[in-house]
């Protein structure tokens, strides 16, 4: 009896060797998606390796944001220091009648 | 275009793909994808199940490809891995809950129909069975007898002495047969 048992367990483990699902192209599709995601992440952490990592990152966003700052809005002290050391004052407006959005600079007299 | 050469390894296109060759994952999901949905398939009797370990193993091989160790693993091996321990954690959930209450009873009665009913049930039944058996014994028997693997490829997998996966799969295949020979009804077997 324990004999056909094992015998009706080994039909089965035949049966089973036998299941060999085709992959539909809805799970292959799913699987690439996954593949094509890490690897755009993986290259940004790549980049981001490169230049050092966060801290660096961090420190480039910090000078390029006071940079900008500086740009747009200079302290009166820098232009009253440019003024002084290179001549004159120069007014650039971008809009034609936003008289309240002026960019200041200096320019050579 | 898809085609790779065969001797390209998968180790190689593995890190094809970590270093951002797109075509790499394309030829690793053609070579690993159908193997790994298999060996889902046949632990676990549920295509919907099976699919989405599937998708998870290959999720976690892309996920280790930037830190691949060349050399101290075959990518083969470590899917078999990944997708077995996947596997074991359904078969865990599933627990509890066996039966044969999922299987159908056949509308068409055709003798066809009827045989694939069984099968089917079968299948499952053995499945379940896997579930009822501690983890270590239904994935060395699984991987001895439904991958068809030998003992010293499923210690490496396992990453136990093959004396051990001897006596694994020796207990386990035991502990089967009697979970299975009590549902012999069940399954269609006439006995004496």
């Amino acid at each position: 009896m324990s004999d056909r048992n094992d015998d009706r367990l080994d039909d089965i483990f035949a049966e089973a060797r036998a299941v060999s699902p085709p992959v539909s192209g809805d799970l292959m599709g799913r699987v690439l998606a996954d593949a094509a995601r890490m690897q755009r992440s993986s290259v940004w952490w790549r980049i981001n390796d490169l230049l050092g990592g966060w801290p660096v990152l961090g420190g480039l966003t910090a000078v390029t944001v006071a940079g900008l700052w500086l740009g747009i809005a200079p302290p009166a002290a820098f232009g009253d220091l440019t003024a002084a050391m290179t001549g004159d004052n120069l007014q650039v407006s971008l809009f034609a009648d936003a008289s309240w959005l002026t960019l200041e600079g200096v320019v050579d007299g | 275009m898809n085609a790779t050469p065969a001797n390209v390894s998968d180790e190689a296109l593995l890190i094809a793909f970590a270093k951002g060759d797109q075509r790499a994952a394309r030829h690793l999901a053609d070579r690993l994808l159908p193997r790994a949905l298999g060996q889902a398939a046949r632990m676990l009797s549920d295509r919907d199940e099976a699919e989405d370990v599937a998708q998870e193993a290959m999720m976690r091989l892309w996920r280790i490809a930037p830190d691949w160790r060349q050399g101290e693993a075959q990518v083969s091996t470590w899917l078999y891995r990944v997708v077995a321990n996947l596997c074991i954690d359904r078969l865990r959930r599933r627990r509890g809950r066996v039966g044969l209450d999922q299987v159908d009873e056949p509308r068409d009665e055709t003798p066809e129909v009827t045989a694939q009913m069984q099968s089917q049930a079968r299948l499952r039944a053995l499945s379940d069975a896997l579930a009822q058996l501690p983890e270590r014994q239904a994935q060395a028997v699984a991987l001895r007898h439904l991958e068809g693997l030998s003992n010293p490829e499923i210690a490496q997998i396992m990453d136990i002495s093959v004396r051990s996966v001897e006596s694994l799969t020796a207990r386990g295949k035991r502990a089967l047969t009697d979970l299975m020979a009590g549902r012999k009804a069940e399954l269609g077997y006439q006995d004496e």
